[in-house]
């Protein structure tokens, strides 16, 4: 980021190569849209590219990556939540179509992976939108408290929390799929 | 230690492996409640379950996109999306000032002269004033002289009531 300031544009190019991809996992991971989640990803990268100036390098490069990611998909999954307009309907529908179609009794391995996955996915989803944040920095982005609390700019009491509970409403649904069949 | 206590410090611990759990009161706590080590053991089996999400490639024509994004022309760089909520905010604010200027303006109160009048009440009071002046001077250069008998005021030019 220091290059890119000092005028390399092929060093934002980088930075765009190497975590274009994470991000746009992160941001589907909150949204559980991809279409959204590519778009979200561009704004996250638009706001890196205007705030070349402005850049300061207090903490890691990826911390404040995520912290602008983070902003931008708790919007989004609050303007969503409030707004009501998920989508997964079709999503899930488009997901067991592409799970079922190769289905031959060889691939059971790969139906129950897809199955274990759709479930994760939907249980992630259900969380409320601070919990998925936080759960998600930490278990798949492998954040420390503090850098979680930093991106979502509150106290790492308040990550704890988010996360305890998070963890909480995933073993209760989990155990409900199991033992119910249904999240 | 309480089963809620052990639950929550536990809960922490199952990010790590299980052979890392510390040896502490709580290790203690787990071996002898059946019911912590199942939660704790449940708590972990579904945090490792985590890892189970789907994974998604971008799209290929995403580094494209942004690139097409950012080569835009001058300052209107990575601004090419239409008119989002901060500019209808931008401007009902604007609406809102303008609204409340005009408001405060009417209602706001004369100014007030030395005397205590207000400035419109003298200008009032100057005008009636000069009407007073003007209405005087005409009745003093043109004399009134009523010719007509005034027939309520006289007795003598009054009709006797008709007799029954």
């Amino acid at each position: 980021m220091m290059a890119f300031q000092n005028g390399d544009e092929g060093a934002f190019e980088q930075i765009l190569d190497k975590y274009h991809r994470p991000i746009v996992n992160f941001i589907y991971k909150i949204v559980n849209n991809r279409g959204e989640a590519e778009e979200l990803t561009q704004d996250v990268f638009l706001r890196i590219y205007r705030a070349k100036d402005r850049y300061e390098p207090r903490a890691r490069f990826a911390s404040w990556i995520y912290r602008i990611a983070t902003n931008v998909s708790l919007k989004a999954a609050n303007r969503a939540r409030r707004l009501r307009i998920w989508s997964p309907s079709t999503e899930e529908q488009s997901l067991v179509r592409e799970t079922f179609r190769d289905y031959r009794p060889n691939a059971e391995t790969q139906m129950v992976q897809a199955e274990c996955g759709e479930v994760v996915r939907r249980a992630i989803r259900r969380l409320p939108p601070k919990e998925r944040v936080a759960i998600v920095l930490r278990r798949y982005e492998g954040l420390s408290y503090k850098e979680i609390a930093d991106a979502m700019s509150c106290t790492e009491a308040a990550v704890k929390t988010y996360i305890h509970r998070g963890k909480l409403h995933v073993r209760d649904w989990i155990l409900n799929y199991v033992k119910k069949g249904t999240l | 230690m309480r089963c809620r206590t052990a639950r929550r410090m536990a809960a922490e611990l199952v990010e790590r492996p299980a052979t890392e759990l510390p040896a502490s009161p709580l290790a203690q706590h787990l071996s002898s409640c059946t019911r912590c080590a199942l939660f704790v053991e449940e708590l972990r089996r579904s945090w490792e379950a985590l890892a189970d999400f789907p994974e998604i490639e971008p799209s290929a024509d995403f580094v494209p996109r942004f690139r097409s994004r950012t080569m835009l022309p001058g300052r209107f760089a990575g601004y090419a999306q239409p008119l989002g909520w901060h500019w209808m905010a931008l401007a009902c604010s604007l609406a809102v000032v303008v609204l409340c200027t005009l408001s405060l303006r009417r209602i706001t109160p004369p100014a007030v002269v030395a005397s205590g009048f207000t400035v419109r009440d003298a200008a009032d009071d100057h005008f009636l004033n000069d009407l007073d002046d003007s209405l005087a001077r005409l009745d003093a250069d043109f004399p009134v002289f009523d010719s007509w008998p005034n027939s309520l005021l006289d007795p003598g030019s009054q009709e006797s009531p008709p007799s029954p």
